[in-house]
């Protein structure tokens, strides 16, 4: 089963841009959602791996989406990707836990990139879990 | 302001001085008394010379009439010599020796003839023998018996002891027939002791006696004829028994000379001449003295006379027979003479005084003029001054500005309505008091005492703006300080002249905030526009990025997608100059050299300028202390300035480059251009984002706003002058970049 990505953000054309990136040229399948109340549902019941959120969405910002994610699952890497390039907002964002920090516009290397990092990080920490939980059952 | 007028009264008021005045009111009484004074003691010494003139004249004419008497006394006893020579030479005569009948008569005619003209009154011959007496008197020639008297006198000369002895006597009047004068007998015994051829042989017989009479008036009057000292003087001669053998008053011949007078004029004491008279006359001396007496020839009444007196000896052993011969004459006589030459004196010495008085007075008529007109001078001078001074205390009083004096150290001297007001305080409370104490901050008092020094050392005028605190509130001074120099041209006080600059400043800073919260807003503004713009050129590039590689590279799509993937990266540029201007980009602070960042600069726009026709004038400062900044925002600083210039410049110029540090910390970029200008209308605009005068698609409108943001964030500042074509011959623009460098603890 491949592995899955969660794309928030409050354009729809954003949703649709990223969504072509990542099946046009990863192996991975992505969900996405203008709605980041729906977001949060839908990480809840569980099933993505990645979340891509936008920084800047009406309702409920990617900062305390990030917060709300932490709240339930301490591990799903968070890509923050935002048009405030500021030093600041990128300090805040990854104080909060985001996993990375990508200022629009991007280049799709850029994103693919920071997603494979994600994965990589995200396959040595379940890999970390899984020794743990074995030494822990010995 | 009272200090004021102090170096005013001191230049013209000198004339208040006390003496001068004392000496101005008083100025007529003092010449004239001191004229007095003069007069008076010309006066005294004229009169005193003219006593001692006179005294010396009296003494001199007395003198003079000594030599006279003198003379007249000695022309007397030569006539007397003369009669007792005629005598002598009678009695040696043998005619009269031997009596020789024939030529007796002849000898003693001859005899008498000579002495005719002396005063002889007549010869007489007594002969012993015959006991007759030949007596020759004038032309008559007598021979008689010898009188009893005769006959006495021969017995004297008989005697031996008698020969050759001249006897002297005085003869009556009654004796003689002689009309007037009083007579005088010389007698001389005759004895036979001459030889002739008759009587070859001396017998030395007594012979007889030879009797020569004269009349003495006469001789004397022949004498003193042509003696007179003045016209008015005249000469007596008294004998030893003080009778008047000779006084030009005839009644007083034979008179007693100590009592004659006193007969004539009553009332008149003689004491004096009597005195004189008896004392030295008949004591046969010489001498001058004065007498009072009652006539002088005609005049009548009491009058002075001048006495000179000389005797006369008729025998040398006879001593009772001495006369005395005086001269006199009146004083009056002489000191008329004298007076009147002192009076001539005196109207010639009055004549000059005059005339000296007169110049004086035309001198001091000529000298008040002069002082009047001096003091009418000087009154409407001081008038005028005095006019001009209160125009000038008024000017200074109701001026708007604070117009002050201080001393060297900034001490106040002086202060007007205006500045005492402005301080809220009372004239006389700031003078005496430091200037600097009523400054805002110490760093202010600082500069305006430094300031006042450097002026009063080198007498250039200063002008500068500080801030003074008044009731704990700042005000801001804008002060020009002038130094005044004495009338010796020392430097005596500066001058200040100050204006409230306050609310020009506060304005100024409101504008200043005003522009500064502008150009905030305005980044707040352009920061928000970038984000909104960012996220469709995600899109727009995230999508062309995709469908790029959908095409081959020679195809019309590729080509296109290519267009749509510049224009919108160049729309991402402008969103990132935007960001950068309202700061909200990234910057990595560094110690960034100056010179190294223009030069990389220029190197870029190096070909450009050569194709524009710029020459570039490069005045880059070695050494300069380094700035903290990100060197890629200086360079596009930098370089959005210069491009600017080569755009201003369209038809070529020089493009000259300056960095200098200022006040040792800050370092100052300036980038002139000889470009057009920039128009008056446009130099409130041209920091404010997207205010463009160039062409569409040539620029964005944000380099200057971006520059503005990048060097204020730096703690610089950044301005420009400009002069367009309506403004001056020369045109130009030049941009000025001050940076804090490293040497400042200032943080930007």
């Amino acid at each position: 089963m491949p592995e899955r990505i969660l794309s928030v953000d409050d354009e729809p054309d954003m949703l649709k841009l990223m969504s072509m990136i990542i099946r046009e040229k990863t192996p991975y399948e992505i969900t996405t959602t203008n709605n980041p109340l729906e977001a949060l549902e839908l990480i809840r019941k569980g099933g993505f791996d990645i979340v891509i959120a936008d920084l800047k969405m009406p309702g409920v910002d990617g900062i305390q989406l990030l917060k709300a994610i932490r709240e339930f699952d301490e591990d799903i890497p968070v890509i923050i990707v935002t048009a405030y390039g500021t030093v600041e907002s990128a300090i805040e964002t990854m104080q909060k836990g985001a996993f990375d920090f990508i200022t629009k516009p991007f280049r799709k290397e850029q994103i693919l990139f920071t997603i494979e990092k994600a994965f990589k990080f995200l396959r040595i920490q379940r890999e970390n879990k899984m020794l743990k939980e074995r030494l822990g059952e010995k | 302001m009272k200090k004021y007028q102090d170096p005013f009264e001191k230049l013209f008021n000198p004339f208040k001085d006390r003496w001068f005045n004392i000496f101005s009111q008083h100025f007529k009484q003092i010449v004239i008394t001191t004229i007095l004074i003069f007069l008076s003691i010309i006066i005294f010494l004229g009169w005193l010379s003219a006593k001692k003139v006179k005294e010396v004249v009296v003494d001199d004419f007395n003198k003079q009439q000594l030599v006279l008497a003198e003379y007249a006394a000695s022309m007397i006893e030569n006539n007397l010599s003369h009669i007792k020579r005629e005598l002598i030479l009678l009695s040696l005569s043998p005619t009269i020796q031997y009596s020789e009948k024939t030529f007796l008569f002849t000898r003693l005619n001859i005899a008498f003839s000579s002495i005719k003209d002396v005063g002889g009154n007549e010869i007489r011959y007594i002969q012993s023998e015959r006991l007759r007496t030949h007596i020759i008197n004038g032309d008559r020639y007598n021979i008689s018996d010898a009188s009893e008297k005769d006959i006495k006198l021969l017995k004297w000369a008989e005697d031996k002891g008698n020969k050759d002895i001249i006897l002297v006597n005085n003869v009556a009047r009654s004796e003689s027939n002689h009309q007037d004068g009083l007579l005088i007998s010389f007698a001389l015994p005759v004895w036979q002791v001459s030889v002739d051829d008759i009587h070859p042989i001396s017998t030395n017989k007594f012979s007889g006696i030879l009797i020569i009479t004269v009349d003495a008036a006469a001789l004397i009057e022949r004498v003193t004829k042509g003696i007179k000292s003045v016209k008015e003087s005249y000469v007596w001669v008294i004998d030893k028994k003080g009778t008047f053998l000779y006084h030009p008053a005839s009644e007083f011949i034979g008179k007693n000379a100590f009592s004659v007078r006193e007969e004539k004029t009553k009332n008149i004491s003689f004491v004096r001449i009597n005195e004189i008279q008896k004392e030295k006359m008949l004591k046969g001396e010489t001498g001058t003295s004065w007498y009072i007496s009652g006539w002088h020839k005609d005049m009548e009444g009491e009058m002075k006379k001048l006495i000179a007196f000389a005797p006369i000896k008729l025998h040398e052993k006879q001593m009772d027979m001495i006369w005395s011969v005086a001269v006199v004459a009146p004083i009056n006589a002489v000191q008329g003479a004298i007076d009147s030459i002192q009076i001539r004196q005196f109207i010639l010495e009055g004549f000059i005084i005059l005339i000296i008085l007169i110049c004086g007075m035309f001198l001091v008529a000529l000298m008040l003029r002069w002082s009047q007109s001096l003091k009418y001078e000087v009154e409407k001078k001081t008038r005028e001054l005095k006019q001009s001074e209160y125009q000038y205390k008024s000017l200074i009083e109701n001026a708007n500005d604070i117009i002050f004096t201080v001393d060297k150290h900034g001490t106040i001297l002086s202060i007007n309505k205006a500045g005492a007001s402005f301080f809220n305080a009372d004239t006389d409370c700031m003078v005496g008091q430091n200037i600097a104490e009523f400054c805002f901050s110490e760093e202010s008092g600082h500069l305006q005492l430094t300031t006042i020094e450097k002026v009063f050392n080198t007498g250039i005028n200063k002008k500068i703006t500080y801030s003074v605190n008044i009731s704990n509130r700042e005000f801001w001074l804008n002060t020009s300080f002038t130094l005044l120099n004495d009338e010796d041209g020392k430097p005596m006080m500066i001058l200040g002249i100050s204006r409230d600059i306050t609310a020009e400043k506060k304005k100024e800073r409101e504008e200043q905030m005003y522009h500064a919260e502008k150009l905030a807003s305005m980044g707040t503004l352009a920061a928000g526009v970038a984000h909104e713009i960012n996220n469709p050129l995600a899109i727009i590039l995230g999508f062309v990025d995709l469908l790029i590689e959908k095409y081959p590279k020679d195809s019309q799509e590729y080509d296109i997608l290519k267009t749509v993937e510049k224009q919108a990266t160049n729309a991402k540029r402008v969103v990132e100059n935007l960001l950068s201007f309202s700061r909200y980009t990234e910057y990595h602070e560094e110690e960034v050299d100056i010179k190294e960042n223009i030069e990389s600069v220029l190197a870029i726009i190096k070909n450009t300028m050569k194709i524009k026709n710029i020459y570039l004038e490069s005045r880059l400062s070695e050494g300069l202390p380094k700035v903290k900044a990100d060197a890629g925002e200086l360079q596009q600083v930098f370089l959005n300035i210069l491009n600017n210039a080569i755009h201003a410049m369209p038809e070529g110029g020089t493009l000259t480059i300056t960095t200098l540090l200022c006040n040792g910390k800050d370092i100052q970029i300036r980038f002139s251009d000889t470009g057009h200008g920039i128009k008056r209308e446009h130099r409130t605009k041209i920091f404010d984002p997207l205010f463009t005068t160039k062409k569409v698609g040539e620029g964005t409108g944000l380099g200057l706003s971006v520059s503005y943001g990048i060097i204020t964030k730096y703690g610089g500042n950044i301005t420009f002058e400009t002069t367009t074509r309506e403004e001056s011959e020369k045109t130009g623009t030049t941009f000025i970049i001050s940076l804090p460098s490293i040497a400042d603890n200032k943080t930007p």
